[in-house]
């Protein structure tokens, strides 16, 4: 479906922006990791958005706004690597958690996290793989849309998102230990 | 067993269909490694969903939405100048040739006063140097400017025409003449076709435009279809009493 420019495009457009606001805002803070950076590009998307709402397919609007989202950081990220930044988001250079030595954090030890934690550990999760886990947990889109926003495969989503709750694992695993929640392995 | 470990997230998110799904529920029931993963997928999947705050920001909603009411506005300019524009270009071809038409019918053309000033190069001003009988005067005058000048009437008590010239000024032929009067000599031009001198002003009368071409005084004013400038080494103030002089004498017969 292609839709009409005019009044009738623009309300339609705010009133489906409007309604995704919030997981825009998420995904650019989770991205960025800063209240401004993620609200310039947070703009900076709805405003690609709007323009290129005569090409949206009228499929699925929050994949789409994501895609445009994730992409614009993509590129950002591209030129901050161009200019010598050092972050990566190369899932070939990143470092696979060690693989679970003692007890997993379980259900109850992750209820009595604290918001703020689960939010650190998944900070230190890298970027792809934190991308594909928080549109598929927290946005709660399907593999499909995921694959979608990010113009991945299938497949590299279901690799990203079992990579990246891993990598989640392990922080929270480490946290865990050091709060006492859960004990150190022998081995340590 | 990475595409098991795989296999369980995406069963455990719901992903799973058909032949792999078997495969999957088939493999949860059998490894403990795969089962603990699947029941890590779940949990981790509401701790992010529970412990992980949304975000939301009303003022950036609101510049957002300002930003998209800006762009829609200059799209409209765009669309209206985009659509309209063969228009705009006709009306403004329009008014440059109304313009020039009502310029060639009724209204007369300015010249610089730089262009004028190109009558006081040597070879234009450089009076012929013989005396001219008065009587040749309106001849003179009727050939270059192509009828009778009723303002440069010769009044030989008064004006005495003690060289004439002629030149070509934008295509125009200027007629020149060095006239003699009571303080002395000046230089009249008379240029067809023109109205005025851009460059000089009108502050001292409604009537002459007065203005300055290598350092010496002009006064111009517009006679019939013909401008008269005339200068001489003398004050302003003197050359708009011989241009009044000049205006108030008798019509050539």
């Amino acid at each position: 479906m292609l839709f009409k420019r005019g009044r009738s495009a623009r309300e339609q457009f705010e009133r489906q922006t409007e309604a995704i606001f919030p997981a825009l805002m998420g995904v650019a803070l989770r991205l960025t990791r800063n209240q401004e950076e993620a609200e310039d590009l947070t703009q900076e998307a709805i405003v690609r958005g709007f323009d290129a709402f005569d090409r949206f397919d009228g499929q699925n609007f929050k994949a789409w706004m994501l895609r445009i989202l994730t992409n614009l950081y993509i590129n950002r990220y591209r030129r901050l690597k161009r200019t010598g930044t050092n972050v990566s988001l190369d899932e070939e250079k990143v470092q696979e958690p060690a693989a679970p030595e003692g007890e997993l954090p379980d259900r109850a030890i992750l209820d009595s996290m604290l918001s703020a934690d689960v939010e650190a550990a998944l900070e230190r999760v890298p970027e792809s793989f934190r991308l594909a886990v928080i549109l598929s947990d927290l946005e709660g889109l399907s593999y499909e849309e995921v694959a979608q926003a990010l113009e991945v495969p299938i497949g590299t989503v279901r690799s990203r998102i079992a990579r990246g709750r891993a990598h989640l694992r392990a922080e929270l695993e480490s946290f865990a230990v050091e709060m006492g929640y859960i004990k150190r392995s022998a081995g340590e | 067993m990475k595409d098991e470990l795989e296999l369980m997230h995406a069963l455990a998110d719901g992903e799973l269909t058909g032949a792999e799904e078997r495969e999957a529920r088939r493999l949860l029931e059998s490894s403990p490694a795969a089962q603990a993963e699947y029941e890590w997928a779940k949990a981790c999947r509401i701790a992010v969903q529970t412990k992980c705050s949304r975000h939301d920001s009303a003022e950036c909603w609101e510049k957002a939405k300002r930003q998209i009411a800006d762009i829609e506005r200059s799209r409209s300019i765009e669309s209206f100048v985009g659509r309209y524009s063969w228009a705009l270009c006709g009306f403004l071809l329009c008014t440059v040739l109304a313009a020039g038409l009502v310029q060639r019918l009724g209204g007369r053309p300015q010249i610089s006063d730089a262009t004028m000033a190109g009558l006081f190069s040597p070879e234009n001003l450089a009076p012929l140097g013989r005396e001219v009988a008065q009587a040749e005067i309106p001849t003179l005058i009727q050939d270059t400017l192509g009828r009778a000048n009723e303002s440069l009437v010769s009044v030989p008590e008064i004006f005495r025409v003690v060289g004439a010239d002629r030149a070509v000024l934008e295509g125009r032929q200027a007629l020149h003449l060095l006239i003699e009067d009571r303080s002395g000599q000046f230089s009249a031009f008379l240029v067809p076709g023109v109205a005025g001198v851009q460059g000089f002003d009108q502050e001292f009368s409604a009537d002459y435009q007065v203005g300055v071409l290598f350092d010496q005084p002009c006064v111009a004013w517009s006679n019939g279809d013909s401008l008269v400038m005339i200068t001489a080494a003398r004050s302003a103030g003197e050359l708009l009493q011989t241009a009044d002089l000049l205006r108030s004498a008798e019509p050539l017969p």
